[in-house]
């Protein structure tokens, strides 16, 4: 009884991996104009968040669409104001199923260097909502490898 | 006669101690098993990762360990609802169709009161790290982001921006570690 419970007690405590780790994403934060707090304490400021050009969500951020089939990307006003426009935005099909977020990647470079577009670090990721969840994290890990695609905001309604 | 007497209680004592006594070890087991199963309890609390039946993807990521944040918060299914559990052993429960996030009020408020006491604890210590406000979703491989949009809903409406998703590393110690391909749909 003594062993079976010190051997029980040893497995458990052992079996825990310790090499957890996590793959960001963020929320955007609407920017205001309040006052700090009247005692000073400000979280914007006490954690130096930057709100420069581009760090903020416009038309002009690159939108990702994640579905069945394909990738889609083009700017936010592609998939909103002008979504009916078929000449701005553009898809990349899995191979077999698979996302290929290498070609994505390169696709999307290539892309922006013709239409002298400016990246501002933020990608706003759009998956379906039959997407698992594995996938849509190996696609946030792989896109988050390079530095252009650093900040992955998950949306949802846009389809 | 007094003599006899004493020859006699000597005889009875060491009847007594030749006698084998079966409970003589009894307590030292019952104290030394309580104890493991209270140190078997400190050791639950302590991660809550243990127990959990929560199975996180697996990923070669290539990136530094990162800590986790101060809100732990496990994602997974039990028969037709999603269960969530938090780090300090709260959990909620909903259907797992559900979109509309007045069902997840429950939810909503026990992350107010985190985020409360986390800014709280912050203002009195004078330090403030972005960790501290960081949730970590610690997702069933089994869910589909349909499951997630009403939480990410939630983590929005209570002010928390920065989060992110668990998965188990692999340290990559060969000489070069190649890009996997992204699972299947």
């Amino acid at each position: 009884m003594g062993i079976l419970a010190i051997s029980t007690f040893a497995l458990r405590a052992s079996s825990i991996s310790w090499t957890y780790t996590t793959v960001s994403a963020k929320i955007p934060v609407a920017t205001h104009t309040r006052a700090p707090l009247p005692k000073g304490l400000s979280l914007t400021h006490n954690m130096k968040r930057d709100t420069s050009a581009q760090n903020i969500i416009d038309e002009t951020t690159l939108a990702v669409v994640l579905t069945r089939d394909a990738f889609y990307f083009g700017t936010a006003k592609s998939f909103t104001d002008d979504y009916r426009n078929i000449r701005d935005k553009f898809y990349i099909k899995h191979m077999n199923s698979a996302p290929q977020v290498d070609v994505l990647k390169k696709t999307i470079i290539t892309w922006a260097k013709a239409n002298q577009y400016n990246f501002g670090k933020k990608v706003i990721l759009v998956p379906t909502d039959e997407i698992p969840m594995p996938v849509l994290i190996q696609v946030m890990a792989s896109l988050r490898k390079d530095d252009q695609f650093k900040e992955i905001v998950l949306g949802n309604g846009l389809i | 006669m007094e003599k006899n007497n004493s020859i006699a209680r000597l005889e009875s004592l060491k009847e007594r101690l030749k006698t084998n006594i079966t409970w003589f070890p009894m307590p030292a087991l019952i104290s030394f098993t309580l104890a493991l199963v209270f140190v078997g309890h400190l050791l639950v609390n302590l991660n809550p990762r243990l127990g959990n039946p929560v199975s996180v993807l697996t990923l070669e990521t290539n990136q530094e360990i990162s800590s986790d944040g101060s809100i732990w918060i496990s994602v997974g299914i039990d028969e037709d609802e999603i269960l969530i559990t938090t780090n300090d052993r709260q959990t909620f429960r909903w259907e797992k169709d559900t979109q509309d996030i007045s069902t997840l009020n429950k939810f909503s408020e026990y992350l107010e009161r985190r985020t409360n006491q986390i800014i709280i604890e912050s203002a009195i210590s004078k330090v403030i790290t972005e960790e501290q406000l960081y949730v970590t979703l610690a997702v069933d491989q089994t869910l589909r982001y349909f499951h997630l949009k009403p939480i990410l809903n939630v983590l929005a409406k209570n002010g928390l921006d920065y989060y992110g998703f668990e998965i188990r590393d692999i340290i990559n110690t060969s000489a070069s570690g190649e890009d996997k391909q992204a699972g299947r749909l």
